[in-house]
């Protein structure tokens, strides 16, 4: 079956990853999904065809994530217990742009030329967010490891 | 040839063309301080992608949700108070709930996907590297680092080959006693008419491959340290033996025999 609605449904845990990449804050980022589901059921009928709906609900996250991006900034956590909440925090400190590079290109695994897309600006700018995000990333997480 | 952060990263990430890729993956096994910075980067890569991979195997907050209990199947998909819902400004009901009405809505395949998400890998060495018949051996080296796969893989001239237990099972079978037990899913002559099996442990599942030297890694997974994800069921497995599969796997005779030739 590859109706949209299943494809949708088989996109939620991929959209929950991203925006908890995003968001860096669990109750918010599930509230990001839930509004991406809400926007994705409610517009079902006029999902372009000529697109996969998995880009479009990307960038319906994406864009979702703009607009409330002041209500869901991320909180850092007081007392990480995990390695994964050293990374999570890690990604939180970085500046907006480029956590979100980072996300659609690290964890969501987005070519290059989607991510930027998705994320309006140019390849080369969202390059430059990469280059930037990653080195503080792994300067931040060679310490954890250590 | 100097590279710089940007063309690395291009690298790690695919986005390269094979002469750019070639000409990377050159000078990052010709400068071991380029080889570090990719290390780094590589390492960070995966510890980003391990702390947010378990949200694809998470359960969606549904089983117990108020939802489930209404039974979803009375909801259309289509049905025209969706709206209603989503303009409820103030007082959200609990999230649980609201997931439940998601699922609800997107009815009734959502079940389904708990399934589908078996088992996460860092997705480096199957996602971009290792289906490829050109696998990087750098990837492999950089690989060969990653402290959790220590005991049962090791690094030979930048490849990696089974160790240790991996190897007992592989040669000799699943030893009842084993302390940490490895299962042996399915075995298989390659097209190369090379002897594999998919192996699946603790913490790393894959394909390896009999030559000279011992067992070769063909393909590597890192398993989420929650629960124990069986080779078998990684569709990623599946696919890789599928594409390195001559005719049919081995029944128990076909195995005896290959393990009497010395799984040649």
């Amino acid at each position: 079956m590859d109706t949209p609605d299943s494809r949708i449904t088989a996109m939620l845990p991929r959209l929950r990853r991203l925006a908890h990449a995003l968001v860096c804050e669990p109750a918010k980022a599930d509230e990001l999904v839930w509004a991406v589901v809400e926007r994705a059921a409610s517009e079902i009928g006029r999902l372009r065809q000529d697109i996969g709906p998995e880009i479009q609900l990307i960038r319906m996250l994406r864009n979702l994530w703009i607009e409330r991006r002041e209500e869901w900034q991320p909180v850092l956590p007081l007392e990480p217990t995990s390695d994964a909440d050293k990374v999570i925090q890690a990604m939180a400190s970085l500046p907006s742009g480029q956590r979100e590079a980072v996300a659609l290109v690290v964890i969501d695994e987005l070519q290059y030329r989607d991510a930027a897309d998705i994320a309006r600006v140019s390849v080369a700018t969202l390059a430059e967010r990469l280059v930037t995000g990653r080195s503080t990333l792994a300067a931040m997480l060679a310490e954890t490891a250590a | 040839m100097t590279v710089r952060e940007k063309q690395l990263l291009a690298w790690l990430d695919g986005e390269l063309d094979e002469a750019g890729a070639e000409e990377v993956e050159q000078a990052v096994q010709a400068d071991p301080a380029l080889m570090a910075r990719a290390e780094a980067h590589f390492l960070a890569m995966m510890q980003l992608r391990a702390a947010f991979a378990p949200l694809l195997e998470a359960p969606f907050p549904t089983s117990s949700s108020a939802a489930e209990k209404a039974d979803p199947e009375v909801v259309e998909p289509d049905t025209p108070d969706v709206d209603d819902t989503a303009q409820v400004p103030s007082d959200p009901p609990p999230s649980r709930q609201r997931w439940g009405h998601a699922a609800a809505l997107l009815r009734p395949r959502l079940r389904r996907w708990g399934m589908l998400a078996a088992m996460l890998l860092l997705g480096v060495l199957i996602g971009r590297f290792a289906l490829d018949s050109t696998q990087p051996t750098v990837i492999s080296r950089i690989a060969a680092s990653v402290p959790a796969q220590g005991e049962v893989v090791r690094d030979q001239d930048g490849s990696l080959v089974a160790a240790g237990a991996l190897v007992e099972a592989l040669e000799n079978g699943v030893q009842p006693g084993d302390q940490e037990p490895v299962r042996i899913p399915l075995s298989f002559r390659d097209k190369t008419g090379r002897l594999c099996r998919s192996f699946d442990t603790a913490r790393l599942a894959g394909i390896a491959c009999r030559d000279e030297d011992g067992w070769r890694l063909r393909l590597a997974l890192q398993t989420s340290g929650a629960g124990r994800s069986a080779a078998s069921e990684s569709p990623f497995v599946g696919q890789a033996v599928d594409a390195m599969i001559a005719g049919e796997p081995l029944d128990a005779g076909q195995q005896q025999a290959a393990k009497d030739r010395g799984w040649r």
